[in-house]
């Protein structure tokens, strides 16, 4: 959000450059951002992605490590399913019930925990609140992912034929909306450094 | 964020998921009509890479729009010299369409003034993503070809890491995004600051 200034006048201010966002009516958009900060953000967020998504040898230990970290993420899944569920199993990365869903790499929602972490620790702003509020979305999406999860079990139970929509579309759209709500919430309550509001 | 801001945001996010909403829906010859239209605009960004190289890929449009069709782009690859034919399958509606619309989506919603700003934004994006469309619809191809070691090891590696990257549900939704964000941060004009209050 640009920061106000009851001084400036139409004819007395020099020249300032006007976003094409600003022009377009879009500046709750865009902010005091500048492409400094889409650098700044897009950098670690392509590197985190490749990390991520990097197709590592089979048992090499990156590879072990992210197939615990899907096991873990298919216990906690399950956990709560349980609650619902009384005979439900996790095996690995597998949940077993009345229907069966597997936890693989972007089930976890890993790519939109990374793009608005590097968005939000991007932000310039002090270090404390942007801490705080990415250690809040992580929270945040990990529990709206594990809902994901537990309606795609039961629809996937119930109603098969809308599965594949609800997965590969209306859910995905869902917490990135989330996201971007969340990320718009956090711009506008911090206080940008000096330099970026100049 | 201001009072007005979130008013606006909110509207903004209401047009959007209405907007977003409607392309979505499975309407009627949408799906054959469009992966005609895609794969004819894709055949004509691959004549001129065709003529390159001894391998020929061309996109095998459906024989006819049907009301239930199918989002499924099919890729005929062919070896002039061994005279080999080999098809795949390209799910346009993922790597296309999706993206097109998300992003026609919101710059529909943008509360946009004046035909020329709407024009720029609409079309000029729209072209745009377009582009990333067929960039997109190329990683799974180029990824079957990377898996296959065809295209060298670290190209390869590059490749099908980009595609499992950027494939994804979510990332598929989030370019069209980024791409409405960065045309919006887009510096084009010096003005006098005007006044706010």
């Amino acid at each position: 959000m640009s920061p106000k200034s009851s001084s400036q006048t139409k004819a007395a201010s020099p020249a300032r450059e006007v976003t094409l966002g600003e022009r377009l009516g879009l500046s709750f958009v865009v902010g005091s951002a500048s492409w400094r900060y889409v650098l700044a953000f897009g950098a670690p967020a392509s590197v985190l992605l490749v990390a991520y998504y990097f197709p590592y040898a089979a048992n090499s230990s990156t590879a072990n490590l992210l197939i615990g970290y899907l096991r873990a993420y298919a216990r906690m899944a399950g956990v709560v399913l349980r609650l619902f569920e009384q005979n439900l199993a996790v095996r690995g990365q597998d949940i077993i019930g009345r229907y069966s869903l597997r936890i693989v790499r972007s089930c976890d929602a890993m790519d939109i925990n990374i793009l608005l972490t590097c968005a939000i620790m991007a932000w310039p702003c002090a270090l404390r609140p942007r801490l705080i509020a990415a250690a809040s979305a992580i929270v945040l999406l990990v529990v709206v992912n594990t809902i994901r999860i537990c309606t795609l079990y039961y629809l996937g139970l119930y109603a098969p034929s809308s599965f594949e929509f609800v997965h590969m579309e209306a859910w995905p759209i869902v917490i990135l909306v989330i996201a971007v709500v969340l990320f718009l919430t956090f711009i506008s309550k911090v206080r940008p450094h000096a330099a970026a509001r100049s | 964020m201001q009072q007005l801001d979130r008013k606006r945001a909110l509207l903004f996010l209401l047009r959007f998921a209405l907007f977003l909403g409607a392309f979505l829906m499975p309407l009627p010859w949408l799906a054959d009509a469009y992966t005609s239209a895609f794969d004819v605009a894709a055949n004509g960004v691959l004549s001129p890479i065709n003529a390159l190289s001894h391998i020929e890929l061309q996109f095998e449009p459906p024989e006819s729009i049907d009301a239930k069709g199918s989002w499924q782009g099919q890729l005929r690859i062919r070896d002039d010299r061994t005279e080999e034919v080999a098809r795949m399958k390209l799910n346009v509606r993922t790597f296309s369409y999706r993206p097109l619309v998300t992003y026609l989506a919101l710059a529909l919603a943008a509360p946009l003034s004046g035909l020329s700003k709407a024009v720029k934004v609409v079309l000029g994006g729209s072209l745009l993503m377009i582009g990333f469309g067929m960039l997109f619809s190329s990683l799974p191809i180029l990824a079957r070809f990377g898996e296959a070691g065809a295209l060298g090891p670290g190209p390869g590696l590059a490749v099908v890491t980009l595609y499992k990257a950027v494939a994804t549900p979510v990332v598929v939704y989030a370019v069209p995004l980024i791409v409405f964000w960065a045309l919006a941060l887009a510096r084009r004009a010096q003005q006098p600051a005007m006044e706010e209050s």
